[in-house]
């Protein structure tokens, strides 16, 4: 006689818990016996590098070099450092060495938003609404500035400041992403943040006189 | 002023991207795995064998070898990229069943395709070869008569094989056939390889001296 026991049943208000997860080291490692496997990285990561490409160049340039990162990332694949976990800050560097190959596409995107932000600016500013949109007219007032003092910033910094701003990495992920020391990271991202500051509060300074 | 505040509202403005433009992504990205691991000769997994060689073009190479234990299971044969830019391909163990190698060998193919090496490696009875030869426009000019590999060496229980993918240029094919045989305690190993402009043909294994 076969006894078959029932599949557990969680008790009320539990949340009924997934299998883990692979790491993306482990996806990535099957990746190179299984190449189909590398799809797993694409779903996981896309959208965010997509919107990381999109701030920095605009969405029309976004979607191929978006593309053109996990086609780079599976061809690089077997570089891979089985180390890391996590595969973010890899993506992130090699969306950034493809961004800098757009560099003129970037300033370009740069003046669009100074010009499209200027003219929501004096639509915003003409319509005198509540302090809560007064809130929002703020900070699209600020958009050109920060346009402008981007465009300003050395690449290097910029790069830095960016994957900090945007892709939301730390000191390490960073250095991990560009290949640099997470002390030159430091130092940089100082850099850019000073730089920034110092060319918006000239403008602010500019706009009260 | 907080600078960082402004950029990541700047960046929380982004939507993402359309359903249509990641499923487009996504379609690039499968169509090149799909290339990655069906190498040429997908079709042909059933018609291999034969080792084709002529004096001056193919390098063929037969060593002795110690009789190796142990379950080779699915494991690809190893490729490892040096420092000094050649490939080692190891072979850790070819008295398995030939069904068995020739699944690692595919798998040694995809390695080798991701270290930037287009090849078709093809396990053959012994004293056999490929009715065609070349197996492709043999391609010579590649380089300054420079081997586009070395070996086979003996390591211990392995045999090594040693690829210089900077000579092999892109778009052409590395072809090599392996056949292995074993009397008593001892085994040896026959190995064949050129290099071919584009695709290499299906090889149609025929006992040595017939056509």
């Amino acid at each position: 006689m076969t006894i078959i026991d029932p599949p557990p049943v969680p008790p009320l208000g539990e949340p009924v818990r997934t299998p883990a997860e692979p790491s993306d080291a482990s996806v990535i490692a099957e990746s190179r016996e299984d190449p189909e496997r590398f799809s797993t990285i694409f779903d996981r990561y896309f959208a965010e590098i997509h919107r990381y490409v999109a701030s920095r160049l605009g969405d029309g340039p976004a979607d191929d070099v978006a593309a053109e990162t996990f086609l780079t990332a599976f061809t690089l694949r077997h570089r891979y450092d089985a180390g890391r976990p996590q595969a973010r800050a890899w993506l992130y560097g090699i969306a950034t060495n493809l961004v800098r190959r757009h560099r003129r596409t970037e300033q370009r995107a740069y003046r669009m938003l100074r010009r499209a932000s200027a003219e929501t600016d004096e639509c915003g500013a003409g319509a005198g609404h509540a302090d809560r949109v007064a809130d929002m007219v703020s900070a699209q007032r600020m958009q050109p500035r920060l346009a402008a003092a981007l465009a300003e910033l050395p690449a290097r910094d910029r790069d830095v400041l960016l994957l900090v701003a945007y892709g939301e990495l730390g000191y390490e992920e960073v250095a991990q992403a560009l290949g640099i020391r997470a002390g030159t990271v430091g130092s940089r991202l100082n850099r850019a943040r000073r730089r920034l500051r110092h060319s918006l509060s000239t403008d602010l300074e500019g706009d009260a006189k | 002023m907080d600078e960082m505040r402004l950029l990541r509202e700047h960046h929380g403005a982004r939507p993402g991207p359309s359903p249509e433009v990641a499923a487009h992504a996504r379609a690039l990205l499968e169509e090149r795995a799909r290339t990655a691991s069906s190498p040429v000769r997908a079709k042909l997994r059933w018609r291999r064998y034969a080792l084709s060689a002529a004096a001056g073009v193919a390098a063929v190479s037969l060593i002795p070898l110690a009789p190796i234990n142990g379950d080779p299971g699915d494991r690809a044969y190893a490729a490892e990229a040096l420092p000094d830019g050649r490939i080692k391909v190891t072979f850790d163990d070819l008295d398995a069943p030939p069904k068995v190698v020739q699944r690692r060998l595919d798998g040694l193919e995809r390695r080798l395709d991701a270290l930037g090496v287009q090849a078709v490696i093809d396990f053959i009875p012994f004293f056999s070869r490929c009715s065609v030869f070349p197996r492709g426009t043999f391609y010579q000019d590649d380089n300054d008569g420079s081997p586009t590999w070395t070996g086979p060496e003996r390591a211990g229980d392995n045999t090594l094989v040693y690829i210089y993918p900077g000579r092999i240029k892109p778009g052409r094919t590395l072809v090599m056939a392996l056949s292995a045989d074993k009397v008593g305690v001892s085994s040896a190993v026959k190995i064949g390889a050129y290099v071919v402009r584009g695709p290499a043909k299906p090889c149609d294994p025929v006992p040595v001296g017939r056509r």
